[in-house]
C-alpha cells in the first residue's frame, strides 16, 4: 500500500467515519482451491492487470498481497461479483470530463481547487488543471468489473480461496526482536481518559471476536479492566473469564470496574514476569490490548499463552498502530503488523486475519500452529 | 530555559545597516520604539504591521492598494522563509521599522529583513518534553511595545525579549503548566496602555480558565480576571455542584480594545468536559462568551453567551470585530462575530445588547433567539455514546480560531467559513472534581484535524468522500443584517483566516496550500499559488523598500509576495 493511500485511508477513516466494518465480520469458509484459483487470477481472470500481489503486478487497484488477512471469504467473495458493494472512499471512481475530448476514469491521486491528479485505467498518473474541465465527479463505485458472470461459481471459489492464502511474506522462521519492551504501564489517567471510546471503540471490536457465549477466556494485561467486563459480558454467566496483570493495583482496580457493571463471572489473577498462571489447554481465546509491548519476557508469556489455549484456540494482540499520525507520541507504545507478526508466529502460532480498527489501532488473530 | 542566539554573519553592525536600508522611502513616524500613541493610530502606518489583528479593532485590514484587482495577477513569489519543524505554522508576523518578528513552533522567535527574508537574529524558548498543548506545540504570534516583544509559551510563561538583540528581559510564570489536566499559552498577547493582556488554554483539561495583566517593563502580575465567577462573584452558580472548579473555559485566541470606551473584548473557549454534561447542569458562565473588561482594573463591564450551557465543543474564541454600522436605519457601535456554532452575531459594543444574528453556514441546533439573544435549542444535537453524525457544524464549527477581516472600502465582513458535520461522541468521564483525574487527555492521542503530518506535507486534499459531506468558502457578509453578498466556494474547510486590502482583495490559503486573492466586492478569483503545504494561519500585508508585500504561511514556510 502507497504512503498516500495509507495516509488518505486514515483520513478518510476519521473524517468519513463510515466503514465497511461488516465486511470483516462473519465465519470463512473456503470450498475452492487454491491452486486452480491461481491459474484463474493470472490467466481468465486477468487479475494482475490492475492489481500487485507485493512486487508483481498493477497498481490501479489494492495491492492484494496480505488480502487474506484483512478480508473474509464471504467478503472477498462480494468483492468479486459485486466489487460497488464495499468500497473504501479513496477507490471511488473519478469521473473527468474535459472540455475537449474524452471522459477519463480514474482513480483519485490528489486534488485541490485548481488541479485533480488521477490514475487513470491503464496505471498512468494524469493532472488536469481545471480550468480544462467541463466537469469532475467521483461515483461510489469501484473501476473493477463485476466477474459474477465473467468467470463460472467454482472459478470464483477458487480465486477466493486463492485470495484468502495471501499473507504476505511469511514470519515463521523469526526474526530478531529490536524492540524494547517497556515499562509496565501506570499511568490510570490515561487508561481512564475521554475519548477513549473514542479511539478503541471497545464494544465493535469486541463483537468482532465473535466470542460465543459459555466460552472461556483469559484478558493478559487488563490494566483497569477497560475491556474485561466487556469480555466477560460476552462469555456470558455461563463462560469464564480470567484477568491476568502483573501489578496487583490494577487487578483491584479492574475488580472495581467489573462490579460497577454488575459483571460476576470474572476471576482475577497475578501474573508473573514470564508466567501469566493460566490453567493448561483450557482457553478459547487470549485477548491482549495495548499490553503485548509491555512485557518483559514476550518469548516466554507466549508461549505459556500457546500451551494455556485448547488447539482450536485463539490469540488476539490489539497495538496502537505505527503508521497513523494520531497515535501516541512515545513510539515503544505502537507496534506494527510485521513487527507483532514476527514474534508471535515463531512461538508456534499462524495469522489468520487482521482487523483494522479504526481510527489508531490494529488487532491481529492468530490461531495455533498444528 | 532560554537561549538567545545570534545569527553567524548578521551581527549588529549588519542589522542596524539592513533595517536602515530597507527604510528608505517610509515616512519618518513609522520608526523608532513601537509606542501605545502609534499603536493607537496603527492604522495611519500602513507600512506596519504592529499587532495581530494590525488594529485596535481587529479588522486584519491593510488600507495598502498597490497590489489592486487590476495587477493581483502579476504577483510572484519574493522571498520564503523555511521553518525546519515539524510543527505547522499558525503565527501572525509583526513587522516594524522594516523588520519582521514571528514566531516559529514552539517557541522561538526569528527576526528578519522585510524586504529579503534575511535573519538578523533568533531566540529559542526550550520548554519541557512534556507540554498540554491541545492541537499541536503551535504560537500565534506576538506583541511588541516599545523596543520589546512579548511571546507566550506552551508551559505557561510569558516572556519579553528586547527587538534589538533578541536577548531576554524578563519572564514570568502565569501558572503552574502541570496543574490540573495541564495548562498551555499558544495564543498572541495584545497590548493595552503599558499592559500586556495574555490569555491561556486547556479548555480540554479541566483547568480553571483566566485572562491576565502584565506590567511590560517588569512583567509582575497587575490582574486576573477569572472566566468561571468564583464564590462570592457576580454570577456564581451557573455550574451544578464543584463543577465550577474545573470547568475550562480558557482564553486561547486574542482579544480587541476599544480606546473610545476603554474596553477589552475576550472570546471565551467551551466549557469542560466538552461532550458530556452529566455533572455541569447549568448555562456555565462565561463559557463561549464575549467578555467586555476595563483593561486598567480587569472588571467585568458585559458579557454575552453564545452558546449557554454548550455540548459541542464550540469555543467563541473568534477575534472580535469592533465596527461601526447600520443597524435598521441607524449607526450603531458593534460587535461583528461570527461564531463557531455557525451564526453570525451583531451585538452593541457598549452594553453587550443582542442585536441580531445569522446562520452563516448550515446548522441544526438552533430555532431562533429571544429578545435577550438566547438561543432556542433544537432537541437531539446532543452528543450521544454511540455518535451523533447528523449535527451542523461539527466540532470544528462554522468559524474557528482563524481571522475573519473587515473592509471599510466595501462595508463587508469577510469569514473563511467550514461546512462540515462530523460525529459528536458522549464518553463517560469521571465526576471532575471528586474522582482522581489529573490527566484527562495524554499529550499526543487526542486526534485532532489541525493535526500536520510533515510526511505528506499535509498538502493532501482531506475531501476524499462526499463532496457534499464537508467544503469551505470564502463570505462577503453585510455587517448591519448578516446578509450573505457573496460566496467563493473552495474544497475543503478551511484553517486559514483572510485579509482584506485597499486594493479591493481578499487574501488568504486553503488545507491543500493554495494561497489565493479575490476581489473584495466580487468574491471572483484574480490570482492563485500553490504553496501545496496547509495554510493554517492568516495573511499580513506591509511595505518593504516602499514596496506592497504580502505574506502567509503554508506548511512550515512563510511565503511572501510581491509585484516586482
Amino acid at each position: 500500500m502507497s504512503r498516500q493511500i495509507g495516509f488518505a485511508r486514515i483520513l478518510s477513516a476519521f473524517f468519513a467515519f463510515a466503514l465497511p466494518l461488516a465486511a470483516q465480520s462473519g465465519p470463512a469458509r473456503i470450498t475452492g482451491s487454491a491452486a486452480a484459483g491461481k491459474v484463474v487470477f493470472d490467466g481468465k481472470g486477468a487479475c494482475g492487470s490492475c492489481h500487485s500481489i507485493g512486487d508483481r503486478g498493477a497498481s490501479l487497484g489494492p495491492d492484494l498481497g496480505e488480502i487474506g488477512l484483512s478480508r473474509t471469504a464471504k467478503s472477498l467473495r462480494l468483492a468479486l461479483t459485486d466489487p460497488d458493494a464495499e468500497i473504501f472512499p479513496e477507490y471511488y471512481t473519478v469521473v473527468v470530463e474535459p472540455k475537449r475530448g474524452q471522459i477519463i476514469r480514474g482513480l483519485t491521486l490528489n486534488e485541490d481547487d485548481l488541479s485533480i491528479q488521477i490514475r487513470d485505467i491503464e496505471g498512468y498518473p494524469r493532472s488536469f488543471l481545471k480550468a480544462d474541465l467541463k466537469s469532475t465527479r467521483r461515483e461510489q463505485r469501484s473501476l473493477m468489473p463485476s466477474y459474477a458472470s465473467k468467470l463460472s461459481a467454482s472459478e470464483i471459489d477458487d480465486v477466493v480461496a486463492y485470495l484468502h492464502t495471501l499473507h504476505g511474506p511469511g514470519m515463521a522462521t523469526g526474526m530478531k526482536r529490536t524492540r524494547q519492551p517497556h515499562h509496565a504501564y501506570s499511568d490510570i489517567d490515561f487508561l481512564n481518559r475521554i475519548g477513549r471510546d473514542a479511539d478503541e471503540r471497545p464494544d465493535s471490536l469486541v463483537g468482532m471476536l465473535e466470542i460465543p457465549p459459555g466460552a472461556s477466556v483469559a484478558e493478559v494485561g487488563s490494566g483497569t479492566g477497560y475491556f474485561t467486563w466487556r469480555l466477560a459480558q460476552a462469555v456470558g454467566p455461563s463462560g469464564k473469564m480470567f484477568a491476568v496483570d502483573v501489578q496487583q493495583k490494577m487487578l483491584d482496580l479492574a475488580a472495581e470496574t467489573v462490579k460497577k457493571h454488575g459483571v460476576a463471572n470474572v476471576q482475577f489473577v497475578l501474573g508473573g514476569e514470564g508466567d501469566p498462571h493460566l490453567p493448561a489447554a483450557s482457553l478459547d481465546l487470549v485477548f491482549i490490548a495495548n499490553a503485548y509491548h509491555e512485557f518483559s519476557q514476550p518469548e516466554a508469556i507466549v508461549s505459556a499463552l500457546n500451551r494455556a489455549l485448547k488447539p482450536d484456540g485463539r490469540l488476539v494482540i490489539v497495538e496502537y498502530s505505527e503508521a497513523h499520525p494520531f497515535g501516541p507520541q512515545d513510539k515503544a507504545e505502537r507496534m506494527t503488523i510485521n513487527q507483532i507478526r514476527s514474534e508471535i508466529e515463531p512461538l508456534g502460532f499462524e495469522i489468520e486475519r487482521v482487523l483494522e480498527l479504526r481510527p489508531i489501532q490494529h488487532g491481529l488473530i492468530f490461531t495455533k500452529r498444528p | 530555559m532560554s537561549l538567545q542566539k545570534w545569527s553567524g554573519r548578521l551581527g549588529a553592525v549588519a542589522f542596524v545597516a539592513v533595517v536602515g536600508w530597507s527604510l528608505k522611502g517610509q515616512a519618518p513616524a513609522t520608526q523608532g520604539p513601537v509606542t501605545f500613541e502609534r499603536l493607537l493610530k496603527a492604522a495611519q502606518e500602513p507600512g506596519n504591521w504592529l499587532m495581530y489583528s494590525n488594529t485596535y479593532n481587529s479588522w486584519r485590514y491593510s488600507s495598502l492598494n498597490q497590489i489592486n484587482v487590476q495587477n493581483a495577477k502579476n504577483l510572484h513569489v519574493k522571498w520564503l522563509f523555511q521553518g525546519r519543524h515539524i510543527e505547522k505554522f499558525e503565527t501572525t508576523p509583526l513587522v516594524a521599522n522594516g523588520v519582521m518578528y514571528l514566531t516559529r513552533p514552539e517557541n522561538a522567535i526569528y527576526a528578519l529583513d522585510a524586504a529579503t527574508g534575511r535573519q538578523l537574529w533568533s531566540y529559542e524558548y526550550r520548554n519541557p518534553a512534556r507540554t498540554f498543548n491541545c492541537c499541536g506545540k503551535v504560537n500565534r504570534g506576538l506583541a511588541m511595545l516599545g523596543n520589546t516583544l512579548f511571546m507566550n509559551t506552551l508551559d505557561m510563561h510569558v516572556v519579553a525579549v528586547d527587538a534589538r538583540s533578541g536577548h531576554e528581559i524578563w519572564k514570568t510564570e502565569m501558572y503552574d503548566y502541570t496543574a490540573a489536566g495541564g495548562y498551555a499559552a499558544p495564543g498572541a498577547p495584545l497590548i493595552v496602555k503599558d499592559k500586556l493582556i495574555v490569555g491561556m488554554a486547556g479548555g480540554e483539561r479541566g483547568v480553571s480558565g483566566f485572562l491576565d495583566a502584565y506590567d511590560t517593563k517588569t512583567g509582575q502580575r497587575l490582574w486576573r480576571f477569572n472566566t468561571i465567577p468564583q464564590p462570592g462573584e457576580a454570577n456564581f452558580g451557573t455550574w451544578a455542584g464543584d463543577s465550577w472548579k474545573t470547568g475550562g473555559v480558557t482564553t486561547w485566541n486574542n482579544g480587541s480594545y476599544d480606546p473610545e470606551t476603554n474596553t477589552i473584548f475576550w472570546g471565551t473557549s467551551n466549557p469542560w468536559p466538552d461532550y458530556n454534561d452529566d455533572f455541569r447542569a447549568g448555562d456555565n458562565l462565561y463559557a463561549c462568551s464575549v467578555i467586555a473588561l476595563d483593561p486598567d482594573t480587569g472588571k467585568l463591564k458585559w458579557f454575552y453567551q453564545f452558546t449557554p450551557h454548550d455540548l459541542h465543543d464550540w469555543d467563541s474564541t473568534q477575534i472580535p470585530m469592533l465596527l461601526d454600522t447600520e443597524f435598521r436605519g441607524e449607526m450603531r457601535k458593534t460587535l461583528a462575530w461570527a461564531n463557531r456554532n455557525g451564526f453570525y452575531y451583531l451585538l452593541d459594543r457598549t452594553n453587550g445588547k443582542f442585536l441580531t444574528a445569522k446562520a452563516f453556514v448550515k446548522q441544526t441546533w438552533n430555532k431562533g433567539f429571544d429578545d435577550n439573544g438566547r438561543p432556542e435549542l433544537i432537541p437531539g444535537q446532543e452528543p450521544t455514546p454511540e455518535g451523533n453524525d447528523h449535527t451542523w457544524p461539527g466540532v470544528d464549527g462554522g468559524a474557528n480560531w482563524m481571522s475573519h477581516s473587515y473592509s471599510p472600502l466595501t462595508k463587508l465582513l469577510y469569514v473563511f467559513a467550514r461546512e462540515e458535520h462530523r460525529v459528536f461522541s458522549k464518553n463517560a468521564v469521571p465526576h471532575p472534581t471528586t474522582e482522581t483525574f489529573d490527566r484527562p487527555v495524554a499529550a499526543g492521542v487526542l486526534p485532532n484535524a489541525g493535526a500536520y503530518d510533515p510526511a505528506v506535507g499535509g498538502a493532501r486534499t482531506q475531501n476524499f468522500g462526499a463532496p457534499e459531506e464537508s467544503w469551505g468558502k470564502v463570505l462577503g457578509i453585510e455587517p448591519g443584517t448578516g446578509n450573505i453578498k457573496w460566496e467563493h466556494r473552495v474544497l475543503t474547510p478551511p484553517w486559514g483566516g483572510v485579509m482584506a486590502t485597499g486594493g479591493n482583495l481578499v487574501f488568504g490559503g486553503t488545507l491543500e496550500g493554495m494561497i489565493f486573492a479575490l476581489n473584495s466586492t466580487t468574491g471572483e478569483r484574480l490570482w492563485t499559488f500553490s504553496a501545496n503545504g496547509p495554510v493554517f494561519a492568516s495573511p499580513i500585508s506591509y511595505l518593504a523598500n516602499g514596496k506592497q508585500m504580502i505574506s502567509i504561511p503554508a506548511g512550515d514556510l512563510i511565503v511572501t509576495f510581491g509585484l516586482d
